[in-house]
């Protein structure tokens, strides 16, 4: 079975973001920095295109972010929005406990499931990804 | 009230600051040798309430400048003042028109102010001079960072 590996980087003056195609349809958007205004306007439409159709499971691997204002928090919110009307799934992973915090104080784990180890993240999603629509 | 320790800082109405006062306040939180959680509670609330100022506040085009003051009370108050010369505008009332009809985005909007309300022990805004005087405190004794519920209303 051949496996491919798609990697796209961008490393903003303010914020680095990562996309990986992993197995099984999921795909792992990696943001890095701090996303306060001007680094979530930097990374805004990237992260957009990533998680745009067809893609239906991602995985968004925000250890490396140190910051999380509302205008962060609503790039998210949208694009999952987007994702959810589409049958698909998106969910965080390891977020750090200062920005876990926010993200529960958001109320955002109702929407977007918050994971800390990359197995159950792709559980997650995978039941989105084997779905036949 | 004695002020154990006063910072000011000046910055225009534009977005790029932000990151300006982000620095100033990491640099005074430091000084006081306040713990990192409130630091960063601080620096979020700050983002918020300033980037409404800088969005909303102004209808014309000048620059504008926004001045802070953080001070450290004995009573272990940590107070930020954020006064603006802008229109009449309360950030904890007058939220904009969102541009979708749709609720999720209406709680999008306020979500800043949410978080705000989340962190801080006491939010104030007063009209006073032909300035918006915005006033965030937390005490530092209360161990802010465990609540999960809105702490202060406006």
């Amino acid at each position: 079975m051949l496996f491919l590996q798609f990697l796209t980087f961008k490393q903003g003056a303010y914020m680095k973001i990562q996309g990986e195609q992993l197995d099984g349809n999921v795909y792992k958007i990696s943001l890095e920095g701090r996303m306060d205004i001007i680094g979530t306007q930097e990374i805004d439409l990237k992260f957009t295109g990533m998680a745009a159709a067809p893609r239906k499971s991602i995985i968004v691997d925000i250890s490396g972010v140190d910051f999380l204002a509302s205008i962060g928090i609503r790039t998210l919110l949208v694009n999952t929005k987007a994702i959810n009307n589409r049958g698909g799934k998106l969910v965080i992973l390891n977020p750090d406990a200062n920005i876990e915090k926010i993200l529960l104080m958001a109320g955002i784990n109702d929407l977007i499931p918050i994971f800390h180890n990359l197995e159950s993240a792709l559980a997650a999603v995978n039941l989105e990804a084997f779905r036949i629509d | 009230m004695q002020i154990i320790d006063s910072f000011e800082l000046q910055i225009t109405n534009e977005l790029i600051e932000l990151r300006r006062m982000s620095e100033w306040l990491h640099n005074a939180c430091g000084t006081m040798d306040l713990p990192e959680a409130v630091s960063m509670n601080l620096d979020l609330c700050a983002n918020e309430a300033v980037a409404n100022i800088i969005n909303y506040a102004y209808q014309d085009h000048d620059r504008h400048e926004i001045h802070m003051r953080l001070e450290l009370l004995e009573d272990q108050a940590l107070c930020l003042t954020i006064k603006d010369d802008g229109v009449p505008f309360n950030p904890f009332e007058n939220l904009p028109p969102v541009p979708f009809d749709k609720i999720e985005n209406t709680k999008i909007g306020g979500l800043g102010i949410h978080l705000i309300r989340s962190l801080m022990n006491e939010c104030n805004y007063r009209r006073s001079e032909n300035k918006n005087i915005v006033t965030l405190s937390a005490n530092l004794n209360q161990a802010s960072t465990h609540f999960l519920s809105p702490q202060c209303s406006a």
